[in-house]
């Protein structure tokens, strides 16, 4: 039994849980997949558990400078985005919300 | 806090009482084990084992019940495998040695699991920590990000799937001593087993 493949698989479901995009019938096919193997079901909670833990990553950013972030660009924009401030932050999400839709 | 799809109280039970020992059983597998290619396959049976005998019956101590699954699991292995080295029983035994060696309480502070978090998240390539701060920091949806980030979605899921899976082994891997090393110390007693602060 390989776990690599399944978590993988665990992961992607996971991705696709907490997107804008799921449907009941999503649900209803994420059911089946867990149900379908033991291996499957605690790759997704072990998954999914991460997930929930990672919304403190805003907490960091809002905290001390980590090293990691300033390196490369996409580090730097964080960085920025977390020196404007939340309220900023809030503003430029909802823009490319609106943007997305449109 | 998100409501996760777990369903029901063994779930929660697994995440709560299980995966937090992640470490010390990454650890002892890495220890005992003579290949490291087999631990992280290791680990998933021994969690598949742990999950479906707590199905039937809770076991009173979880963390004892998972270190004498994987134990077994590793006996099991040996045997059908035949990795008997030299001396078989002597192996069987150093398994029994190094499970109380290794299996003091060492929890992390709330503190250090966020620093291992964020020491996680640095290590990550830019594109894939931009990808999961877009989505899980700022809630874009996949289409909303990868239109920011100007990438086909199925590129920002594989991203994110990368980051998730890395992050994991981050939040539930990392032991106390791993964390003590990377930085400074802080006394922050009372904080433990904190909650995600959303």
């Amino acid at each position: 039994m390989d776990s690599q493949p399944i978590e993988e698989i665990a992961a992607r479901w996971v991705a696709r849980r907490y997107d804008d995009a799921w449907t009941d019938a999503d649900q209803v096919r994420l059911e089946e997949w867990l149900q379908a193997a033991t291996a499957h079901r605690i790759s997704y909670i072990r998954l999914e558990t991460a997930w929930s833990e990672a919304a403190r990553l805003q907490a960091l950013g809002a905290g001390a400078p980590a090293g990691g972030r300033q390196n490369g660009v996409a580090a730097g924009e964080i960085g920025a985005r977390q020196e404007d401030g939340p309220h900023d932050a809030g503003k430029r999400g909802g823009a490319a919300h609106i943007g997305g839709r449109g | 806090m998100v409501t996760l799809a777990m369903n029901g109280p063994l779930d929660h039970w697994f995440a709560t009482e299980i995966l937090v020992h992640e470490a010390a059983l990454m650890r002892y597998l890495r220890r005992v084990w003579p290949n490291a290619a087999d631990v992280s396959e290791l680990r998933q049976e021994a969690y598949v084992r742990v999950y479906e005998g707590a199905a039937k019956s809770r076991p009173g101590s979880p963390k004892s019940f998972l270190f004498t699954t994987a134990r077994n699991l590793m006996v099991d292995r040996m045997r059908r495998e035949r990795i008997v080295s030299i001396d078989y029983t002597q192996d069987v035994d150093s398994l029994n040695v190094l499970v109380d060696e290794i299996s003091p309480e060492q929890r992390l502070s709330a503190r250090q699991e966020l620093r291992c978090l964020g020491e996680a998240f640095d290590q990550l390539s830019d594109v894939v920590r931009e990808v999961i701060w877009l989505r899980r920091v700022e809630g874009l949806s996949q289409r909303e990000a990868a239109q920011r980030l100007g990438i086909p979605e199925g590129t920002l899921e594989s991203h994110l799937c990368r980051g998730l899976r890395s992050l994991a082994n981050a939040v539930f891997g990392n032991s106390p001593e791993q964390v003590a090393r990377g930085g400074a110390r802080e006394s922050d007693k009372g904080t433990e087993h904190g909650q995600p602060a959303d």
